[in-house]
């Protein structure tokens, strides 16, 4: 019984972290453009396509670390600049359906490409061992993506506590304006911003593609966990979607150590309840004068 | 006849300065339904199969009609449309299956399922507000579904089964009403064609209603409205309810055609598709995206037998989002005021968009 | 939360006083929007809050049409406490704002703007609100007519409101609030941008408005606030600093010091 716990919390830990990367892109993305990438999951799931083709050819997972994130990315720039660019300034609903074509099209390109069937990526040597934890013995990769995960996720932390862009989200981004007078382009920021949030969800892809199954539908099952995230965290904010991923992580684990069918269920309740007392997040910016 | 026509045509009430359809677009809806009639048994002759894919259409077009309801006339952002649509699928399968076939009961109780379950999503999701008001409709469609994956009321209740889990439940059987036999599906097409006309109808009614202006008000500016002195929650909830019944009143129009209510009817990809529909169509015209509804279900019909159909969708809908926001019915109604200069602004619409995206 | 529900009983009122506010707090988070506010507001005066940007006069306005709950203090609308009441129902109760920045129903006409709000007086969740086409109730209607004839903007009401002037926009703002029949009604910056000769017509208007309704305005154009207001109210920094006529206010040093000697307003 400790044993289940322990490794619970570990998975937990672990599967929290890897969605607060995808969720802080999702907020970022949101609190700097305004846009709801629904895009995102499909994002997700082409850098654990990208990762686990290229380390089969090149027969390095470092190399996929490296190169699908970057892949993923440069499409996150074409679909920035060739959808979302002519919609800003018009209702956000059409960023929402817009994003939810892009992700349609994704699928459907890989599908296309790969076929349906699942695969796997090929852990590295030195990652393919365990480690005794207390009573558990916990997979060594595992352990590696929650190490890997939390270090990018502290500088991503670091990094918009110390850069202006934490003060333009801030100071609210919709204000163009002021945003122009601090003598800074905002197409090239939103350009950055989104290929940012793409490349993260890619790194997360092929961290992710170690430890579950690469498949068709894994975009859309990811999506939806990582809205959950951010809207429990409040939609626009860093820390309240890092909080909430670590919580959604260990809900999902425990939940599955309860009961596996309904976990979830667990997390559209905890949802559910979360904005019924706090209807714009935990993190959420509240009402102001 | 002639009290349908009056029924559709209220061009004298169009005082206000704020009609939702012309008299010249009631009379086109009404030359559509006749000409679905009279061609439905044609079809039937030629390639039965069409028919078939008609009456899916139809049942799509009054499943985006309600949501159009809410979505479009109202800026309610249902984001779970597919929970009430499941429930009247459902609840139409267990009362066929335990109770009685009998039209005129299962689906007055099909409607009431979405009606019931629609009060309590919305109840419970009004005080949020826009794409938060989104989630949880989603979030609470999402745990219908869980619900009825996992056959949860069966585990509550201690009986075999009641949503029949992943399976879901199959060979349900057909309506029965007046004797006639709607395993024809020649006479489910007219029960079908019936139905949504009607339904057309009463929406068209209350969106016209003091009570749909109040929606409408609410979608074109939710402080305003408030501050003139309506109770908005209230609005929102009961205007939600009532797109639930005819939500429902398509589930259960599709579970006895298809013969089987599967957790696949109450999954989100369904809600998603919906708003598909109403984009391509056009939000807040009503008709159009029953257009879109009917367009899609032909577009997946048509390309399945294509691997890339999803690229080609999405890519439709990539381009309708950036071309044409206001969907088919924005097309259709530009080409009727100002056919002429169609192409310039095709040109123009191109212009706008490579502006644009050199920043 | 107030539990009050009685009826307002007309007898109760002191001296005429419609508005009555009692140590009236508001804060966001560690900001003090409105700090202490008492003020009386007399029946059938026209009274105007002046103060710098940021003085608390919208966050006042809010707490008045129960946008914002109070932190502290009470509000009472003809003897009853309205604090915690929703939006719709102090409306009902008859205290309605009209906005500084155009807020109405720009996709609809002119007409429906204003019927919309006298239609909110009349209509409910009973059966014919569902079935009657709106273009046949004939009341709200025939009332919307007259209120724009009101604001003369009887020429323009089968106009999209988004295609209006801006000074007939500014005047369809001041419709849509008419139109909910208030017995209170708050005006925010009535005048705002308008030309010279715009703003004279307003003001004719508003003093119009005034022989049966009891007015609040926040106006910035001090000209027009000396010129109509019975009282001001002169806030500064979420606090109330000065009360008095336009006469004595104009004569009070403190006021002379923080604010209208200040040289500039905004």
């Amino acid at each position: 019984m400790v044993e289940a716990i322990i490794r619970a919390t570990l998975l937990g830990l672990q599967l929290g972290m890897t969605l607060a990367l995808i969720a802080a892109g999702l907020t970022l993305i949101f609190g700097m453009l305004d846009v709801i990438n629904f895009a995102h999951g499909a994002l997700f799931m082409l850098g654990a396509y990208l990762g686990t083709v290229i380390a089969g050819q090149l027969g390095s997972f470092w190399l996929a670390l490296l190169l699908a994130p970057l892949i993923v990315g440069v499409i996150g720039a074409a679909i920035e600049i060739l959808s979302l660019r002519p919609l800003y300034g018009r209702n956000p609903l059409y960023h929402i359906l817009l994003t939810f074509g892009i992700a349609i099209m994704i699928q459907g390109a890989i599908l296309q490409i790969w076929g349906g069937q699942s695969r796997r990526i090929s852990v590295p040597e030195i990652l393919s061992g365990s480690v005794p934890i207390g009573p558990v013995n916990y997979p060594l990769y595992w352990l590696f993506v929650f190490a890997f995960s939390t270090v990018l996720i502290g500088l991503v932390w670091i990094g918009i506590e110390r850069s202006n862009l934490g003060i333009l989200m801030r100071a609210s981004a919709h204000d163009t304006e002021m945003v122009n007078a601090l003598g800074i382009d905002v197409s090239k920021v939103f350009t950055g911003v989104f290929v940012f949030g793409a490349v993260l969800a890619g790194v997360a892809g092929v961290l992710l593609s170690g430890t579950q199954s690469v498949h068709p539908g894994m975009g859309f099952n990811v999506i939806i966990e990582a809205f959950i995230i951010v809207v429990i965290g409040g939609l626009g904010s860093f820390r309240g979607a890092v909080y909430s991923a670590l919580l959604i992580g260990l809900v999902s684990a425990y939940g599955a150590l309860i009961a596996p069918t309904l976990t979830e269920l667990f997390l559209f309740l905890l949802m559910a309840v979360v904005l019924m007392i706090k209807p714009s997040g935990l993190f959420g910016t509240t009402e102001a004068a | 006849m002639k009290a349908v026509t009056e029924f559709f045509d209220r061009s004298t009430h169009s005082r206000t300065g704020n009609q939702l359809l012309s008299s010249q677009g009631r009379f086109a809806l009404l030359v559509s339904i006749a000409v679905l009639a009279v061609a439905a048994p044609i079809v039937q002759m030629i390639h039965p199969f069409w028919l078939n894919l008609m009456v899916r259409m139809m049942i799509f077009a009054l499943l985006a009609l309600s949501l159009d309801f809410v979505f479009g006339y109202a800026g309610l952002l249902s984001f779970g449309h597919a929970a009430m649509f499941g429930a009247g699928g459902y609840a139409a399968a267990i009362v066929i299956t335990e109770v009685t076939p009998h039209a005129l009961v299962v689906l007055p109780i099909a409607v009431v399922a979405g009606v019931v379950i629609a009060a309590l999503i919305g109840w419970l999701s009004v005080r949020a507000r826009g794409i938060y008001f989104a989630m949880l409709t989603l979030a609470f469609a999402q745990m219908f579904y869980v619900v009825a994956f996992t056959d949860l009321p069966a585990t509550i209740l201690d009986r075999g089964s009641v949503t029949g889990g992943d399976n879901g439940l199959y060979g349900i059987g057909m309506y029965e009403l007046f004797g006639i036999d709607f395993t024809s599906t020649l006479m489910y097409f007219y029960l079908t064609l019936g139905l949504v006309a009607l339904s057309l109808a009463i929406i068209i009614r209350l969106a016209n209603s003091q009570f749909g202006r109040v929606l409408q008000g609410i979608r074109e500016n939710e402080e305003r409205i408030e501050f003139i002195g309506y109770d908005v929650q209230r609005y929102k909830v009961v205007g939600f309810a009532i797109s639930g019944g005819f939500a429902g009143l398509a589930g259960g129009l599709y579970v006895p055609f298809q013969s089987v209510a599967h957790p696949g009817l109450l999954h989100w990809m369904i809600s998603g598709e919906l708003i598909v529909m109403l984009l391509l169509g056009g939000m807040g015209t009503l008709w159009g995206p029953m257009l879109g509804a009917g367009l899609v279900v032909l577009l997946e019909e048509q390309l399945a037998g294509f691997a890339s159909w999803e690229i080609i969708l999405g890519g439709i809908f990539v381009g309708v989002v950036i071309f044409a926001p206001r969907g088919l019915a924005g097309i259709l109604i530009s080409l009727r005021n100002d056919p002429g200069s169609a192409v310039e602004n095709a040109k123009q619409a191109v212009r706008d968009y490579l502006e644009a995206v050199r920043g | 939360m107030t539990t009050t529900t009685t009826e307002p009983n007309p007898t109760e009122f002191e001296g005429g006083i419609v508005l009555e506010t009692n140590g009236l707090t508001k804060k966001f988070g560690a900001l003090t929007a409105v700090d202490d506010v008492s003020l009386e507001i007399e029946s059938g005066t026209i009274n105007s809050i002046i103060g710098p940007n940021g003085a608390g006069k919208t966050t006042l306005f809010n707490l008045f049409t129960g946008k914002h709950e109070p932190t502290s203090g009470s509000i009472k609308f003809r003897g009853v406490d309205i604090g915690g009441r929703k939006p719709h129902e102090i409306v009902a109760d008859g205290i309605v704002r009209s906005y500084q920045i155009t807020n109405f129903f720009s996709e609809l006409t002119t007409l429906e703007n204003v019927r919309l709000a006298t239609q909110a007086r009349q209509t409910g969740f009973r059966p014919t609100d569902f079935v009657r086409h709106h273009g046949s109730v004939q009341e709200p209607i025939d009332e919307a007519r007259r209120v724009l004839e009101r604001v003369h903007l009887g020429d323009v009401a089968q106009r999209r409101a988004a295609n209006l002037s801006y000074g007939q926009r500014r005047h369809l703002e001041i419709a849509i609030s008419l139109a909910a029949d208030p017995d209170l009604l708050l005006m925010d910056e009535p005048t705002a941008g308008m030309s010279p000769e715009e703003t004279r017509e307003t003001v004719e208007l508003i003093t119009e408005i005034a022989e049966d309704v009891t007015l609040v305005l926040i106006e910035h154009d001090m000209e027009i606030v000396m010129d109509i207001s019975d009282r001001i109210a002169v806030m500064n920094m979420g606090s109330l600093l000065a009360r008095g006529t336009p006469e004595e206010i104009q004569q009070d040093d403190r006021v002379q010091e923080a604010y209208l000697g200040g040289g500039d307003r905004d």
